[in-house]
């Protein structure tokens, strides 16, 4: 119980940490998608956890509940595209060959995950006997496949050209993709063993999330490592400093 | 249980692939001696002779259909090699030209700049080759023009020249060589 409610909180807090320390140093009008997501994240969650409260004090109703959770889930995945693609483009954008294609790029590699997500909804089980439950863990399947699909792309096809990501928005990627793969995989896992997987399947997916806002963490915090030009030093270099030596010893 | 086993083993192969990444950026070309030293040498004749339309045609004629097919298909092997050699030192010369357009230099900068695009270029028609070469090693009668490699690999070389006359101008035969 402990432990759950410990996961259940991780997230937020490291969320409004991150949001502190991007307001600071002025990284929201850098990034304002990102912080725009976090701080929706961060107010929902605390609206979420004031109607859990509110139920058991008798001053929020179930349905309210459902409507308001449902209705987030909904405009966070939207978001959550959004800021995907904001990513994707401005990830490509000092490359004018690259930004020429980085729609078509997003777009394609949106249809195969879409396909492959179609794929596996075919062929997985239907454990759940009431049919929202297994439609609402289908789409949400489906929806995470989508987002670590892009992320992944873009960190591999990036490094792939051996073009570098700036580091945050490095950061952003490798987030959401690692997330939504421990997701993908949390959500496979309780549509293979059914409800008697409920708890893990829960703590998985609040471990996941605690997992993606602490990468994001990380990426505020580290100072971003710029490329150093020539450590070594060139013939050129080491000819001229023999150069200047010789002439020391002639002196 | 089959799509279980799938989606689980490709979150890992996914996972897994994030963390090589992560892994991996921390090893940029930072000088045009590493780089000499990284790359690997591409003889752009021998692949213009591996691809051309005229020594295709003449092989076609002079030797019996079955020893065509496989001779071509040896012949499109060893341009494949080419190309990913090629492929290999435009993904070296992006990290460079990476390294270098943070340069002071407005000039320097804008010559890498070039060259970072140049090798992008450079990386993108290596997987159409690819891919076409594929195409030909299976089906040796096919048709498709090689040729736009060569040409990319030329102006990425131009714009690497054009780095390394700002940045060590005496290093330029050595650098030209292993390319």
């Amino acid at each position: 119980m402990v432990f759950h409610v410990f996961t259940w909180c991780l997230g937020p807090v490291v969320q409004t940490i991150i949001a502190t320390v991007m307001y600071r140093r002025g990284a929201h009008r850098e990034y304002p998608l990102f912080f725009g997501y976090t701080l929706f994240v961060l107010v929902t969650s605390v609206i979420q956890l004031i109607m859990v409260f509110g139920q058991k004090k008798g001053f929020a109703s179930y349905e309210a509940y459902f409507w308001f959770f449902w209705i987030c889930e909904a405009v966070g995945h939207l978001l959550v595209f959004w800021l995907l693609f904001t990513v994707f483009r401005s990830s490509f954008a000092p490359y004018p060959r690259l930004n020429a294609i980085s729609s078509t790029l997003y777009l394609t590699t949106t249809a195969a995950m879409l396909a492959f997500a179609i794929g596996v909804a075919v062929m997985s089980p239907k454990p759940d006997s009431h049919w929202l439950i297994s439609s609402i863990l289908s789409l949400d399947r489906s929806s995470e496949l989508l987002r670590g699909g892009l992320m992944v792309f873009l960190i591999v096809f990036s490094n792939w050209l051996g073009v570098r990501l700036p580091h945050f928005q490095f950061g952003i990627a490798v987030g959401f993709g690692v997330g939504a793969c421990l997701d993908v995989a949390a959500i496979a896992f309780r549509t293979h063993m059914g409800q008697s997987a409920n708890v893990i399947y829960s703590t998985l997916r609040s471990v996941s999330y605690d997992l993606t806002t602490l990468i994001w963490l990380y990426y505020v915090l580290a100072p971003a490592r710029e490329p150093v030009a020539s450590t070594v030093p060139s013939h050129d270099e080491v000819r001229a400093w023999n150069r200047s030596f010789k002439e020391m010893l002639q002196r | 249980m089959t799509a279980f086993l799938v989606v689980t083993a490709i979150t890992l192969l996914a996972v897994a692939a994030i963390l090589y990444v992560i892994r991996g950026r921390s090893a940029p070309v930072r000088s045009l001696d590493e780089l000499t030293a990284r790359s690997k040498p591409v003889d752009l004749e021998a692949f213009r002779n591996l691809v051309s339309v005229e020594e295709e045609a003449y092989l076609r004629e002079s030797l019996p259909p079955r020893q065509f097919r496989r001779v071509q298909r040896k012949r499109m092997l060893a341009a494949a090699e080419y190309v990913r050699r090629a492929s290999h030192n435009a993904a070296l010369l992006v990290t460079l030209g990476e390294s270098v357009r943070s340069s002071n230099d407005p000039q320097l900068a804008e010559a890498a700049t070039e060259l970072v695009n140049s090798a992008i270029q450079m990386r993108l028609t290596a997987i159409l080759v690819l891919l076409c070469i594929g195409i030909r090693i299976v089906f040796p009668q096919t048709k498709l023009s090689l040729a736009r490699l060569t040409d990319d690999y030329e102006r990425l070389r131009g714009y690497l020249s054009a780095v390394g006359r700002l940045k060590a101008p005496a290093d330029m035969g050595r650098i030209e060589a292993a390319l």
